[in-house]
């Protein structure tokens, strides 16, 4: 089936420079064709803004880890999801933290998801998939 | 006797004729009865009243018999005396005469001697001599036992014991006059005199004396008719007066009397125009000269009582029992209109009755033999429903015609009471023994025992067959008041005093005792008075209350106590409360210092959880890519060495995962509530059923259903995780391994275990296992962090738990948690 957002990107917001690799490879792994644009703290999460409105193609989904440089990865999600236009875009909070209060905290301000990233690479091959099936091919957006 | 019979019958008839209600016979009935009573109180007066005059006259005359005879025997005693002293003086007189010459004058003299009526002087000698007899002087001496006497005494004998008494006596018989030859009753006196051996007597006849009684008597009699008489001339116009005011009385009455049978006679409607009740009896009240608010005010409570009641009274003709009134509850009921109902006849509502059976029915009122009837029938609406009543029937009189007037009762409810007593019998008898109460039916005269039911038998132990017959001692404590006589007095008592409720001391077959609750009742069972005992057993109730009596006692003892110590204590208790302040203030700060350092805790937290995962990660991720990718240009060894660094990676992010989550334990808010523990250990399974199936595990669950426990959800979550996580590692390498999860509880906690058949541990290591990081086996044996029980202790803890285990090397081992209730 060909899905007609196939070439609209896939935006990850992670510092950790391992985790962007594995993450891209991870997706490439289950067969994923979206390019992956890579935001490397909270504060260009947020310059995605700007260059949307200037015409760049949005993302299907954007990945979002919380512990980020300079703004804090719940604050990006709090402005993504109070911007009248952007606030469509699903986000999903990829992240080591399993603490409750993040995921709370994270729900209430309006993820889509919340995953805990695995440490195990062969589990985290299959969240991959699984975001990939879930986000890009089954769930129908907007 | 047939014919006493018919008499009665016609008397009978006659009253009832008497009490028909006709023209005037509530006048002559009124008159008759008040008048003949009245007679009858005056003749029974009178007659007392004569009897008592009569018997007061009699007694007087007795008197004066007594009285006169008392006189006589004064009368008679003075002659004699007259003769004692005569002779005295004459028998010194022996110088002129001799002693016979003497006797012969004194004879001579005596012999002349007449007094009172017939009166005259009598000598005999002490052997039996009459010298002087019957007013004469003998000239030969006679034997007195020659002398008959009418009323057959011994006149010699009678006279001597008299003469012998000093001043002598008197008698009194029947004997001759001098003239006559019939006897007439006579009183003597009698003396002696010794000197010449005489017996002296002076007698006269009592005759007169009865002739002077009678006179007496007649005379007070006289006077007693006399006032009698009298009596009556007053009393006469009294009863006359007293005619006159009864006449009046019974025609009030008739007048009264009037007045009602007119208004039952006389029905609202005539000539099947209907007017209405009250118009009708306002006249007929106005008519007999009533006010005419009263009269209103009378009809209305009057047309109430007949018109509005609920009960149905019907009018319909005797000869062909066409229906000629109804009352307004009849109206509602039957569904006729006044005109139907006036083409039906009081059969057509009771189809169950033809005319034979019906005249049978009225038979007795045609005849008069009875004012009323009463029997049951089936009532038949417009509507064609039905049911029972009970109907009432009288003859009257309406319009001039005979009639019928029928009262009817619905008894629907009776009816179904009826059948339900017959229907109930084995009903009554399943409540009899299903009951939870043991009971007795005792006999009313002996106490024995009857009956009893099952539940009995179940509380005393014994057969049913082994209770009858028997009395309550043997199913008592026998100690008082617990005693066959207090037993029977309650029996008794229910029956004088209704039913009776105590506590007893009851002995069951096996001789052990306990307390009941005993109801005793007086009823009639199937027409025989028994008396009924149910018996509650209340012993635990009754322990309680001693426990209670005894709690409370101590309580008072100790509430003394503290109030004696609180005295005592209350200059301490300010210092203390000094020290709590500075305590207090000490806490804040300690508080304080807490709350940074669990903030700084959380931060670490999040640092590890974060920052120490990520490199893991990449280590993993690596190894996992360079075995993947690059495969071919590893050797064996190679691919051997990045496995082990995988593994360690893993085990590395177990220890990390562990730590959190073991200081989280510490830093999470605790939430005891209501937990349903079969919902809970149902998810743990789903979650460990991988584990189960592949090492083949038997889990075997022992706790109800509806089991519930005061916890922490997700602490009671963590330690039953670890728990059958340990158990399924444990027991995962053995033979046939089991798992049993099991549940109990007491009055004051929970228990729940986790049981299995493992390799178990020897128990010096108990306190050892639940310190963290502390390990029993080898990594490569059974892999782990040495965190898990730790946890689970901590989690225990902080629930206000505890946690132990027993275990034996090889055997396995059960672990223990438990939480107060």
């Amino acid at each position: 089936m060909k899905n007609k957002l196939e070439n609209n990107p896939i935006l990850l917001v992670e510092d950790n420079p391992v985790d962007v690799d594995l993450t891209i490879r991870a997706f490439k792994n289950s067969n994923l064709v979206n390019p992956i644009e890579v935001a490397r703290d909270g504060e260009e999460a947020l310059n995605y803004i700007k260059k949307w409105d200037d015409g760049a193609t949005i993302p299907v989904v954007i990945l979002l880890d919380l512990k980020l440089p300079k703004i804090d990865g719940l604050d990006v999600l709090k402005t993504m999801k109070k911007h009248p236009i952007y606030k469509t875009i699903p986000i999903v909070v990829l992240t080591s933290s399993a603490e409750n209060s993040d995921i709370k905290a994270a729900y209430k301000l309006g993820v889509n998801s919340y995953i805990v990233k695995p440490v195990n690479f062969d589990s985290f091959l299959k969240v991959a998939s699984q975001i990939e099936l879930y986000w890009n091919v089954l769930n129908k957006l907007p | 006797m047939k014919k006493a019979k018919t008499s009665t019958n016609n008397l009978l008839s006659y009253f009832l004729k008497l009490f028909k209600i006709k023209d005037l016979s509530v006048y002559q009935f009124s008159l008759i009865l008040i008048v003949s009573s009245s007679l009858l109180a005056i003749l029974i007066t009178t007659t007392v009243q004569v009897k008592l005059e009569i018997n007061s006259v009699q007694k007087e005359i007795n008197l004066l018999k007594e009285k006169a005879l008392e006189y006589q025997k004064g009368e008679l005693k003075e002659v004699v005396s007259h003769l004692i002293t005569y002779l005295k003086f004459t028998q010194q007189d022996t110088i002129e005469n001799s002693q016979e010459q003497l006797k012969d004058k004194a004879l001579r003299y005596f012999e002349s001697i007449r007094f009172g009526n017939d009166g005259y002087v009598f000598v005999n000698t002490y052997n039996g001599n009459a010298l002087l007899f019957n007013g004469k002087k003998l000239e030969e001496p006679k034997r007195m036992s020659d002398i008959n006497l009418p009323s057959g005494i011994n006149l010699y004998e009678t006279e001597m014991n008299l003469a012998k008494l000093p001043g002598g006596g008197s008698f009194q018989y029947k004997f001759m006059k001098i003239d006559d030859t019939k006897p007439y009753p006579k009183m003597s006196y009698i003396m002696g005199f010794d000197q010449w051996g005489w017996i002296l007597g002076a007698g006269d006849y009592l005759d007169n004396l009865d002739n002077d009684i009678v006179i007496m008597e007649n005379e007070l009699k006289n006077n007693l008719s006399k006032s009698l008489l009298i009596g009556i001339g007053i009393f006469i116009p009294i009863v006359m007066l007293f005619l006159f005011l009864s006449n009046y009385a019974a025609k009030l009455i008739q007048i009264q009397f009037d007045k009602f049978v007119n208004i039952i006679k006389n029905p609202p409607f005539k000539n099947n125009k209907q007017q209405p009740f009250d118009q009708i009896y306002i006249r007929e009240l106005k008519s007999i000269g009533m006010d005419i608010m009263q009269a209103e005010e009378l009809v209305q409570q009057f047309g109430n009582i007949i018109d509005q009641s609920t009960n149905e009274i019907y009018i319909f003709l005797k000869n062909n029992l066409q229906f000629v009134h109804a009352n307004t509850g009849a109206m509602q009921n039957c569904g006729y209109s006044i005109s139907e109902l006036q083409n039906k006849t009081f059969l057509d509502i009771l189809p169950n009755l033809n005319d034979e059976q019906f005249l049978t029915l009225a038979a007795p009122l045609i005849d008069e033999q009875t004012k009323k009837i009463q029997f049951e029938s089936i009532y038949h609406r417009k509507n064609n429903t039905t049911y029972p009543v009970d109907i009432q029937l009288t003859l009257s009189n309406f319009n001039e015609n005979e009639v019928y007037v029928a009262f009817i009762y619905d008894i629907t409810a009776r009816k179904k009471i009826e059948e339900s007593l017959v229907n109930n019998k084995n009903y009554v008898q399943t409540i009899f023994d299903s009951s939870t109460d043991g009971i007795f039916i005792h006999d009313t005269e002996t106490g024995k025992i009857l009956d009893v039911n099952e539940q009995m038998c179940t509380m005393f132990g014994y057969e049913k067959s082994e209770v009858i017959g028997k009395t309550t001692q043997h199913f008592s404590a026998n100690t008082a008041p617990y005693t066959e006589k207090e037993a029977i007095q309650y029996l008794l008592k229910s029956k004088t005093e209704g039913k009776q409720t105590f506590e007893w001391h009851c002995k069951h077959k096996d001789g052990h005792l306990f307390w009941g609750e005993v109801s005793i009742a007086y009823i009639k069972i199937d027409d025989e008075y028994r008396f009924l005992a149910t018996t509650r057993d209340i012993d635990d109730r009754k322990k309680a209350d001693l426990e209670l009596k005894n709690y409370r006692f101590h309580l008072e003892f100790l509430v003394k106590e503290r109030t004696k110590a609180l005295e005592d204590g209350e200059g301490a208790l300010l210092n203390l409360v000094d020290d709590l302040n500075m305590q207090t203030t000490a806490l804040d700060n300690a508080n304080k210092k807490l709350a940074s350092i669990n903030a700084e805790m959380e931060t670490f937290t999040y640092s590890v959880s974060h920052d120490l995962k990520a490199p893991l990660r990449g280590i993993d991720g690596y190894s996992k890519l360079l075995l993947d990718l690059y495969k071919n240009e590893l050797n064996e060894e190679a691919q051997e060495f990045l496995k082990n660094i995988r593994t360690g990676t893993l085990q590395m992010n177990h220890l990390i995962e562990d730590l959190l989550a073991y200081s989280r334990l510490e830093r999470q808010e605790f939430e005891i509530r209501n937990i349903a523990l079969q919902p809970l250990i149902n998810d743990l399974l789903v979650l460990l059923s991988g584990e189960i199936k592949e090492f083949n595990i038997q889990i075997k669950t022992s706790f109800s259903e509806d089991f519930m426990l005061l916890a922490d959800n997700n602490g009671l979550k963590l330690v039953l995780r670890n728990l059958l996580d340990n158990a399924i590692k444990f027991s995962s390498k053995g033979e046939n391994p089991q798992i049993e999860i099991g549940s109990s509880e007491n009055s004051t906690h929970w228990l729940i275990f986790v049981k299995d058949n493992g390799v178990g541990f020897d128990m010096k290591y108990h306190d050892r296992i639940f310190k963290i990081f502390q390990r029993l086996h080898l990594p490569e044996e059974y892999e782990g962090t040495g965190i898990g029980l730790a946890m689970v202790e901590k989690a225990m803890h902080r629930m206000n738990g505890r946690i132990w285990a027993e275990s034996e090397l090889n055997k396995g081992t059960c672990f223990y948690i438990e939480f107060k209730k």
